[in-house]
């Protein structure tokens, strides 16, 4: 019976061992996947712009010469062009599926996925040049809405970063909060204290304001050409760089609140 | 070697006044002309030599001399000595503050090495623009 009961034990304490193994080495290995996901990424993007020189020059000899030869190796070239930006473009998405921390979002990524998917085998049957001309307008529509989505995405990633902060920042006020407390119940002096976390709960107030207008500006997010996208997207971004700026400021305070303890009368 | 009147009156005066020597055409010689050529040269050269000597001390850089400082009675502070270590208070050992000064370092490292840019998500640059079209 003692046999019996040890040896579950042993199971039980190994199959534990490896649980804990996987919840410390899972972030290691989400990022390490990530990463490889974003060399192919990288590798899918090199090999679009070999076929789109090769596209450019097969494009420009049958413009010149006309030739049924110079027409078969153009539509190759083309339909070697949309598979290779198709590629690039699922790859793309597949990043902010990894990243995105808003499941908002992951329905339309989904959608985005399947059309492209559903492109890819359009192009495959390609047998003219109009049909290609077609096939690729399709994308084209969809080529502002793809990246209004996209910048929605990184947009709310990097928010979510800084609210991450500003949650150990809000714990961090409660704490020093209650190390003042137990100052002040023995009859010290922590007017100083006091004031440090004052401005310390002042910074984060406006972190907090930040996160609101850049929340916003997200849900907002609706762009009708590439120019204005990018500077809706940076405008998001230097709110977010505001936040954080704020957020370092005001750890600069509870940082003067714990060096007055450490070296004060306390 | 024509010799003057001497007056008994005057006679020390134009001694002295009259020490020249006299060569045989009757006109007074200086202290150079007795010397040869020779002595001439060697003369003019160490007049030249001290000239050159004296200018160059006069224009050479003088060299400064450094101050000695004479140690006074009165104590000084100087830049070796090491600063004295600040006291630590006794409520910064508890266990609480130091959990809160961990964490407070902890958020200000991340708040640091925070990555903003998302350069990994950039959409990418494609030709939208297909058509075979001059």
């Amino acid at each position: 019976m003692s046999t019996h009961l040890t040896k579950k034990t042993h199971i039980f304490l190994i199959l534990l061992f490896i649980v804990l193994l996987l919840i410390l080495f899972t972030p290691t290995l989400t990022q390490a996947s990530f990463a490889d996901d974003y060399q192919g990424y990288l590798k899918t993007y090199d090999a679009y712009r070999i076929t789109h020189i090769d596209y450019i020059t097969k494009r420009s000899q049958y413009l010149q010469y006309q030739t049924l030869n110079s027409k078969s190796e153009a539509l190759t070239a083309v339909k070697n062009l949309l598979l290779a930006r198709n590629d690039v473009l699922l790859g793309h998405i597949s990043l902010l599926r990894a990243k995105n921390v808003d499941s908002v979002f992951n329905g339309e990524m989904d959608t985005y996925f399947n059309f492209l998917a559903d492109h890819k085998n359009k192009v495959s049957q390609l047998g003219s040049l109009e049909d290609a001309v077609k096939v690729s307008q399709e994308v084209q529509d969809q080529h502002l809405a793809m990246q209004n989505l996209s910048r929605k995405v990184v947009g709310s990633i990097i928010l979510a970063k800084i609210e991450t902060q500003k949650t150990k920042f809000l714990q961090l006020e409660n704490e020093a909060t209650l190390i003042i407390s137990a100052l002040k119940s023995t009859n010290k002096d922590v007017s100083t204290q006091e004031r440090w976390l004052l401005d310390a709960q002042n910074k984060r107030f406006l972190t907090e304001q930040k996160i609101l207008e850049a929340k916003n500006r997200i849900n907002q997010f609706q762009s009708k050409n590439v120019t204005k996208i990018t500077e809706n997207y940076n405008d998001i971004q230097f709110i977010v760089l505001e936040a954080n700026q704020y957020i370092r400021e005001g750890v600069s305070f509870l940082n003067e609140l714990v060096q007055s303890i450490k070296y004060g009368n306390f | 070697m024509e010799i003057s009147e001497v007056t008994p009156s005057n006679n020390q005066t134009e001694e002295k006044l009259n020490t020249e020597p006299v060569n045989k055409s009757g006109t007074k010689t200086g202290i150079f002309d007795g010397l040869n050529l020779q002595m001439k040269l060697l003369l003019i050269c160490s007049l030249i030599f001290l000239i050159l000597l004296v200018l160059i001390m006069l224009t050479r850089p003088r060299q400064n001399v450094p101050l000695q400082v004479v140690p006074s009675a009165t104590p000084s502070a100087s830049v070796g000595e090491t600063p004295q270590p600040r006291k630590q208070s006794d409520f910064s050992k508890t266990e609480e503050f130091s959990r809160f000064e961990q964490d407070l370092n902890a958020l200000q490292a991340e708040n640091k090495s925070v990555d903003l840019s998302e350069t990994e998500l950039t959409f990418p640059f494609l030709d939208m623009n297909i058509n075979f079209i001059n």
